[in-house]
């Protein structure tokens, strides 16, 4: 009890409730807790419900009713304008918390944008400052730092120049002073970033019309999306689209034309005006060209001049051509050849040898009998020449010779016989093959075009008459028509199928089938 | 006998004019009492002959037509054209209920079968096309290509099926044998046709010839002469009695001989002038033969006694 007088009581007191009136109210559903306004109509929290309640309850202006306002102006006195604003039209329900024009206190708009000192955030702490220096602060102190300066190594004066230009701050042009050469400076300080907020509901990048544009001096360079990044101009094209004009951008008076003049004369302008340029120039002696020549703006290419490769010391070099198994080889080099045993031309007991086997005392398998083939080889055919395939081999090409007179007899299975017994199973058949191919490509000059003719005499007896045969029978009928030998020779029965669904259509059962 | 099967036919009963240019066949409908007339006018032309009366035109062939044939009941007629269609018309509304393609040119001839279920014709591209009447199928279901030269003419009778062309053979496919009989002549075969009892067929030849052939040998029985042909297409029939053959011919005559003996009985004169008569038409149940020449057909024989009444001549 003692304790109430330690408290403040701030509001009003709620109604104690009795035990009674707590168990007779039941508690409202949610479908009937309505929010109901000063006159007990139903509101729908702040929504407009649509038509204005103007004047008293939808009526007039008061209970007593509206009068209307009057007019009189004389002589004396005029009637003033009337001014009428909105809230002539508006009641106390407008004038509240949800109506269209509540009371607030609400800056005005002059005050509306401006933050205190202009750098937002930061402003306030330039309000609160601190009762002592901090640590950090303490210690530049000592180190020599002055409030307002910047942190870092100490620069000259054109490097604190070269600084500013490059961080943008447009300043004028400063003489260089020549006398501070070895005079150092402290850094810039830096300035807190400051992001302006969108306020408005543009476009990004959009400046409108407000921004003063001029068309009599050029535009500023416009951000290419080719740059990259995020930048104004809907952040570049696309890959399949060529990039449109800027709408936006400012125009550029040096775009038309001010004169009527054709392109020659503009041109013959264009070309004086440059020369009366580059004159002034020489004569300042600026440019080193001669006369009639002017400075070529782009730098020349240089011809990139690639060194010869680096020939190794101890190297000698040796020409030797690559020699054809079809030319002609020297005599010399033949027999060299021919001396020279390669593993492939060895016969098996060479290699026996050269292995090291033993020799076998076993009797060689039995062989066929070889007919002796008794032929003359062709003339023709010994006439290679240029196309001998097997010049290192008399023997082969010998052999190929026959395999060739063979083959116009067509009888090319005689080849077995001619080959020698040394050479295996595989050497014969390999060797086949080799005189297949090179009869193939290696034909002399009257063979392949002999190949594309055919002589008339082979036709007449090679060919049966088969027309002839195929004639007889049609001629031998109509013959005998024309003889009135009407009967056996004239009539031909063949067996004929009518379709199924003609048998059925006749009525008559299928024939040859069922 | 046979003189006086031919005194009576002698006698023209009615010419029509038909209007329509030059008529390239006559034709009496199944039961013989109307005609029909392919025209080079594109239309077909349904005539009673004995009283005069057109009753129906058919157009609708895009070119000159050919052949006609009508139905077992008379209900539809099947007409064929220069425009390489096959149509079938209703009789009674004159509308055309099918229209076959098929043939690659000119379609000469065209014929139904016995209860008019299928249709056969004829062309010029050497093939004869079997179209089917009852189902759906707008192709022909079968096609018989042994000739090697335009089909000119075709018979049908229960069970066979005859064709003359200007290969200058016969071919009578059988479809209860199943066999395909090819008789040589040797001359171009401008017209075939059965005789009565179905043992013999008349085939008239470009030679100016009609011959009588045997069916079942082949064997030559008798030929007929004295009519020409030039290089026009006749038409030749067994006169009513089956004891007369009767030929077109080139000098605007319908030529009668006897069968058996091969002599000329008479002629039929349709025109003086010597125009060719291509097409002729023997009533299947009165002694009439209606013939068609350039411009007009004529009736020739008995009337029946109804028509007599009727008639004004």
């Amino acid at each position: 009890m003692g304790t109430t007088e330690a408290y403040t009581f701030y509001g009003t007191q709620l109604e104690e409730l009795t035990e009674d009136e707590l168990w007779a109210k039941k508690p409202v559903p949610v479908e009937e807790q309505v929010a109901t306004d000063k006159q007990g109509r139903r509101r729908f929290h702040g929504a407009f419900t649509g038509g204005f309640s103007a004047g008293y309850f939808n009526t007039v202006g008061s209970e007593e009713g509206w009068t209307p306002a009057t007019f009189r102006s004389t002589r004396a006195e005029k009637e003033a304008k009337r001014q009428q604003r909105p809230e002539d039209f508006m009641d106390d329900e407008d004038q509240e918390v949800f109506g269209i024009a509540p009371k607030v206190l609400r800056a005005r708009q002059e005050y509306k944008k401006a933050t205190i000192g202009g750098h937002g955030a930061t402003s306030l702490e330039g309000l609160l400052r601190p009762v002592r220096d901090t640590v950090g602060v303490l210690l530049l102190r000592r180190m020599g730092w002055r409030p307002g300066q910047g942190v870092g190594p100490r620069q000259t004066a054109a490097e604190k120049r070269r600084r500013r230009q490059v961080a943008g701050r447009a300043e004028e042009e400063e003489e260089p002073e020549d006398d501070l050469e070895g005079v150092t400076f402290a850094p810039d300080d830096l300035t807190a970033l400051t992001v302006a907020p969108k306020t408005n509901t543009y476009g990004m990048g959009y400046v409108g019309l407000a921004t003063p544009f001029s068309l009599f001096e050029p535009p500023k360079p416009v951000m290419n999306a080719a740059v990259g990044g995020v930048r104004g101009q809907a952040f570049g094209v696309g890959a399949f689209e060529r990039e449109d004009d800027d709408i936006y951008a400012a125009d550029d008076m040096s775009r038309y034309d001010f004169f009527l003049e054709s392109s020659n004369e503009s041109r013959k302008r264009r070309n004086d005006e440059k020369r009366a340029e580059f004159e002034k120039k020489r004569r300042h002696g600026e440019s080193k060209c001669l006369e009639n020549f002017a400075e070529a703006k782009e730098k020349m290419a240089t011809a990139t001049f690639y060194p010869p490769p680096q020939v190794p010391k101890h190297f000698v070099p040796k020409h030797g051509v690559r020699q054809t198994r079809f030319s002609e080889q020297k005599p010399q080099v033949a027999q060299k050849l021919a001396e020279r045993r390669g593993r492939h031309d060895l016969s098996a007991e060479q290699r026996g040898v050269l292995v090291g086997e033993v020799e076998r005392k076993t009797e060689s398998l039995v062989r066929k009998p070889v007919p002796v083939l008794d032929f003359e080889v062709v003339p023709a055919e010994l006439q290679l020449g240029q196309f001998n395939p097997f010049s290192n081999n008399p023997e082969k090409l010998k052999r190929y010779q026959q395999y060739l007179t063979l083959k116009k007899m067509k009888q090319t299975d005689k080849l077995v016989c001619l080959q020698p017994p040394e050479l295996t199973e595989w050497e014969k058949s390999r060797e086949l093959n080799e005189f297949e191919q090179a009869a193939e490509l290696f034909r002399p000059l009257a063979a392949q075009i002999s190949d594309r003719f055919v002589s008339a005499s082979t036709l007449v007896g090679s060919d049966e008459t088969p027309t002839q045969t195929e004639q007889s029978p049609v001629e031998e009928s109509v013959k005998a028509a024309k003889l009135k030998m009407f009967g056996k020779m004239t009539r031909d029965i063949a067996p004929w199928q009518p379709c199924a669904l003609l048998c059925k259509r006749f009525n008559v059962p299928e024939p040859n089938s069922g | 006998m046979a003189a006086e099967i031919v005194e009576a036919l002698s006698s023209c009963i009615r010419t029509i004019d038909c209007k329509q240019g030059a008529v390239r066949a006559v034709r009496f409908n199944a039961d013989g009492s109307y005609c029909l007339t392919c025209g080079s006018d594109r239309k077909i032309k349904l005539w009673n002959p004995n009283k005069n009366l057109l009753l129906k035109t058919y157009p609708g062939h895009g070119k000159e037509a050919m052949d006609v044939a009508g139905s077992c009941d008379s209900a539809k007629l099947v007409s064929c054209g220069a425009d390489k269609m096959v149509i079938i018309w209703d009789v009674a509304t004159g509308q055309s209920l099918r229209r076959y393609r098929g043939h690659a040119t000119v379609v000469s001839c065209v014929r139904f079968n016995e209860d008019s279920s299928v249709v056969i014709s004829g062309s010029h591209d050497n093939s004869v096309r079997i179209w089917d009447t009852r189902s759906n199928i707008y192709d022909p279901i079968q096609i018989l290509n042994d000739a090697k030269d335009s089909i000119t003419s075709i018979q049908v009778t229960e069970n066979k099926i005859l064709t003359g062309s200007v290969d200058g053979k016969i071919r009578e496919y059988d479809l209860r044998a199943g066999q395909l009989t090819t008789d040589t002549l040797g001359e171009a075969t401008t017209s075939v046709t059965y005789t009565r009892d179905g043992q013999c067929v008349l085939a008239s030849c470009a030679d100016a010839s009609v011959r009588l052939i045997d069916t079942t040998a082949g064997e030559l029985l008798n030929e007929f002469r004295g009519h020409t042909t030039k290089d026009y297409c006749v038409e030749t029939a067994t006169g009513p009695g089956d004891s007369t053959i009767l030929c077109g011919s080139s000098d605007g005559c319908v030529w009668i001989w006897e069968l058996v003996t091969g002599n000329v009985l008479g002629k039929l004169t349709h025109s003086s002038l010597p125009t060719v008569v291509p097409s002729l038409s023997i009533n299947p149940s009165a002694n009439q033969v209606l013939t068609a020449s350039e411009g007009c057909i004529k009736l020739w024989g008995e009337m029946s006694p109804e028509d007599i009444l009727i008639c004004d001549d």
